[in-house]
């Protein structure tokens, strides 16, 4: 536990990335977290690509990821993480305002983690937010590293 | 036959005598020498008689030659009569001539010498009695008798007693005191006539009982001529003795008496025996006869009563055909009447022409059944439909198909085709083999199949154009509610997180004032984030697929009473749960329609204390019908209609929280199984909502 992972909140709006910030920082969550805007930017994040590409390599330890957003969606980037083979394993949870049936069953499909509807409450966001943020970050347990996963594969 | 012969005899005896007379011939006048001689007399009246008797046999079939024959034969008779009686008459007055004497009155007495030729009195007696005879031979008296018989009897005695004169040689006999006596071949003649004379008219008569073939005359046969010669022979015998002095007269007439009885006695004897064979004979005969005659009548009525049974079962036989006649007749009568005024064609065709058509064909077709029959029924026949046709008599011709059943175009009178649906079979006409059929015009039907047919089409395209532009309206609206359930969820919660964190921000020292406007705010934000989750339920429930089972409905109730364990808690409820039917359902949404229901009757009895809510059920032939009642604030009649409304509320959401969604939930769910929702209540006096979902189901 020498250094904390990353939390990588995918989310087009920016006033839902000063929320869930605020709702992050409210609970005193160390993780680093980083934004992106998009579902491109998402995966350029994820494969080192363009602006991230002298980034320091490391998968984070859960993806917060938008359902609705333009470019690329939440689901398009949940099917692309899933057929590659490094990025497959990473924890994905979509954190969205729609519960439309379809969307839920095409994500777990996808093979998503969690699904969570932001409530209108900011008082239930706060502790939707949290559990989280504590679940993800801190309680579970992330796959073994990338070369070990190779050995295996 | 014997009188006939006797008649001719006498005749030509008389004749000979008289010959004799003439000529003179001894043998002729006395036949033995030394007797006395026939007198002419004698002679012509014997030839008369004869004549007589031969002038009145019965004869057949001339009348007239039959009258002047008993013309000629009565004259003859009345010349004897009168011979006879002029004869006595002469002796009677003592006449010397007579009327033996004018006939070769030299001759008889030159003869005699002293004693001339006459004609015996009882000779004369004779000639009468035998005229009488013939004169009377066909009177009968009233009581049946013949007199001739009487006459013709007595003279047979007459003139046997001169034959037994001359037999046992006694004058007296045959001579009469001074007269002279009759000559024997005279005497003869005379017995000869009298029973020739008693034998003329036998039917019924003395010698009728003689002849008779019956025992009588078997036995009058016997005996007469027995007795007649036997007693005159035992006379003779008896004279014979005396006069040769063998025995004494006494001796004479006791042997003679002796040998009489002796000889009536064997006769009688003999007779009786006879008559006692013939007895028995024709007893037996009787006999066989009476049997005969019972087996004949026992055959008779045997036959009698066959013939009766075999005639009462001719009558019922007839009856039965003439009823059965009658009843084909009536029958005959209705089918042609039925075929007559059929709305059907009916046709039959032999020798492939319409030898029959009814009315009807002729109103189909405007040909008259004449000129139907005028030409070869393919004539009628659209060309196009010749070989279907053609093939379908060959078929039925074959003997495979027994009926056929088609639609062909037929042509009209004035040329136009019409569409028929034709039915025939194989059947017999007139004693030979035809097809029988019916024939529908069915033009109108065509029209309007293919009129159906269109508006089938023009139908479908239009139920695909709608189903097309349901879609695309469905797709909108899928895409609508997503949008909705994203884009205006999100501004939403901008809205709330920002106000929090604006109240964070604000702190204590915020004005109270300041404070309230940041918490309606938040308030109202939340209320329309429900009003959204509300109404996206309510758009999901139009449009979700149905999936349904069979659930048990107690399952669904006892869950989602559990469920609803939050609103519940520090109530007291009496839950009044009666047992719930299986139905079939969608369960998610059954289990919907059951939350919304419970939840408010949890609801609107919040001010009771304890509150009642009961679940139950009716059934009825095609529903289930399952209610939920509770003693809360119930409404108003008035308004049963607008509680099913979306966003249609009765009470105002500061008195029962709620969006209105809930019962437009519950009766859009139960629309789309088929079922009803109704409701009955009282303000203050409780409500029961009902829903019935149908036992079978057809679509949605």
């Amino acid at each position: 536990m020498t250094s904390l992972k990353r939390i990588l909140l995918v989310e087009d709006s920016a006033k839902d990335i000063e929320l869930t910030m605020a709702a992050l920082k409210e609970h005193h969550l160390a993780n680093e977290v980083v934004t992106a805007r998009d579902g491109v930017e998402a995966m350029d994040y994820l494969l080192h690509r363009r602006e991230f590409a002298a980034q320091r390599p490391e998968s984070p330890a859960v993806i917060l990821l938008d359902l609705k957003m333009p470019r690329m969606n939440g689901l398009e980037v949940l099917a692309a993480m899933k057929e590659d083979r490094d990025l497959k394993m990473i924890p994905v949870v979509m954190l969205t305002s729609s519960r439309e049936e379809q969307d839920l069953v095409k994500s777990y499909q996808l093979g998503v983690n969690a699904y969570v509807v932001k409530p209108v409450d900011f008082q239930q966001f706060l502790v939707a937010i949290n559990s989280l943020g504590f679940f993800w970050a801190v309680v579970n347990e992330l796959p073994p590293r990338k070369g070990i996963t190779k050995a295996f594969a | 036959m014997f009188a006939n012969g006797t008649g001719l005899a006498l005749v030509a005896l008389g004749g000979l005598v008289l010959l004799g007379w003439g000529f003179d011939f001894e043998i002729l006048k006395r036949v033995f020498p030394g007797l006395v001689a026939m007198n002419p007399a004698t002679a012509i009246a014997l030839g008369l008689a004869g004549a007589a008797l031969w002038y009145s046999r019965p004869s057949g079939s001339k009348e007239n030659a039959t009258k002047s024959r008993a013309r000629v034969a009565k004259a003859c008779a009345a010349a004897v009569v009168v011979i006879g009686a002029l004869k006595l008459t002469g002796l009677w007055l003592g006449w010397s001539g007579g009327i033996d004497q004018i006939l070769f009155q030299g001759a008889l007495r030159g003869a005699a010498g002293s004693v001339p030729n006459r004609m015996a009195p009882n000779a004369a007696m004779i000639c009468l009695l035998v005229g009488f005879a013939l004169l009377l031979l066909d009177i009968k008296t009233h009581s049946g008798r013949k007199p001739f018989e009487f006459f013709a009897s007595t003279s047979a005695l007459l003139s046997w007693l001169a034959v037994m004169g001359y037999a046992y040689n006694a004058p007296s006999l045959y001579a009469m005191t001074i007269h002279i006596p009759m000559a024997l071949h005279t005497a003869v003649a005379f017995l000869l006539l009298s029973f020739a004379i008693l034998c003329a008219r036998p039917m019924g008569g003395l010698m009728g009982v003689i002849m008779s073939k019956a025992a009588g005359g078997h036995a009058a046969r016997g005996i007469l001529p027995a007795i007649f010669l036997a007693v005159s022979a035992l006379g003779w015998f008896r004279i014979m003795g005396e006069r040769k002095e063998l025995f004494s007269p006494e001796t004479g007439v006791s042997f003679m008496v002796i040998f009489g009885i002796a000889l009536c006695s064997v006769v009688v004897l003999w007779s009786a025996a006879s008559l006692e064979k013939i007895d028995v004979k024709r007893r037996e005969a009787e006999k066989s006869l009476e049997a005969a005659n019972a087996q004949l009548e026992d055959r008779v009525q045997q036959r009698t009563m066959e013939l009766t049974l075999a005639n009462s079962e001719l009558k019922n036989e007839m009856a039965a055909r003439q009823k059965s006649q009658q009843a084909l007749a009536a029958a005959e009568a209705n089918f042609r009447t039925l075929v007559e005024q059929s709305l059907v064609g009916i046709y039959v065709i032999q020798d492939a022409r319409f030898v029959y058509v009814n009315p009807r064909m002729t109103e189909i077709f405007g040909y008259t059944a004449e000129e139907f029959a005028s030409r070869p029924g393919i004539d009628f026949i659209a060309p196009s439909d010749h070989a279907i046709v053609n093939n379908n008599v060959r078929q039925r011709l074959k003997g495979g198909v027994p009926s056929v059943r088609y639609q062909l175009h037929m042509i009209r009178k004035d040329g136009t085709t019409v569409d028929v649906e034709a039915h025939g079979a194989t059947a017999e006409f007139k004693g030979r083999t035809a097809i029988l059929g019916t024939m529908l015009d069915i033009t109108e039907r065509k029209q309007a199949e293919e009129a159906i047919r269109q508006l089938n089409l023009a139908l479908e395209q239009r139920v695909a154009e709608r189903t097309t532009q349901l879609e695309i309206a469905n797709k909108e609206l899928e895409a609508f509610s997503y949008s909705v359930s994203h884009d205006l969820r999100a501004p939403l919660r901008h809205v709330a997180g920002f106000v929090d964190l604006l109240s964070n921000e604000m702190g204590e020292s915020a004005s109270p004032k300041s404070q309230r406007f940041v918490k309606v705010i938040a308030d109202s934000a939340k209320q329309m984030g429900q009003l959204i989750d509300e109404l996206l339920v309510f758009s999901k429930m139009g449009r979700v697929e149905l999936q349904e089972k069979v659930v048990d409905a107690n399952q669904i109730v006892a869950e989602t009473i559990a469920a609803l364990k939050p609103d519940t808690e520090g109530r007291n409820i009496i839950w009044k749960k009666s047992e719930l039917p299986t139905v079939k359902a969608d369960p998610a949404l059954l289990r919907q329609v059951f939350v919304n229901l419970l939840s408010n009757a949890i609801k609107y009895s919040g001010p009771r204390n304890p509150a009642e809510i009961e679940i139950g059920h009716e059934e009825n032939d095609d529903e289930t019908v399952i209610f939920v009642r509770d003693n809360g604030v119930g409404f108003d009649m008035k308004f049963a209609d607008k509680l099913f409304g979306v966003f249609q509320r009765l009470h105002h959401a500061d008195e029962f929280e709620g969006t209105g969604v809930g019962l437009a939930n519950v009766r859009r769910i139960i629309q789309r199984h088929g079922g009803r929702t109704w409701a009955e209540g009282a303000l203050g006096g409780g409500a029961t909502f009902y829903f019935s979902l149908p036992k079978t189901r057809n679509g949605i």
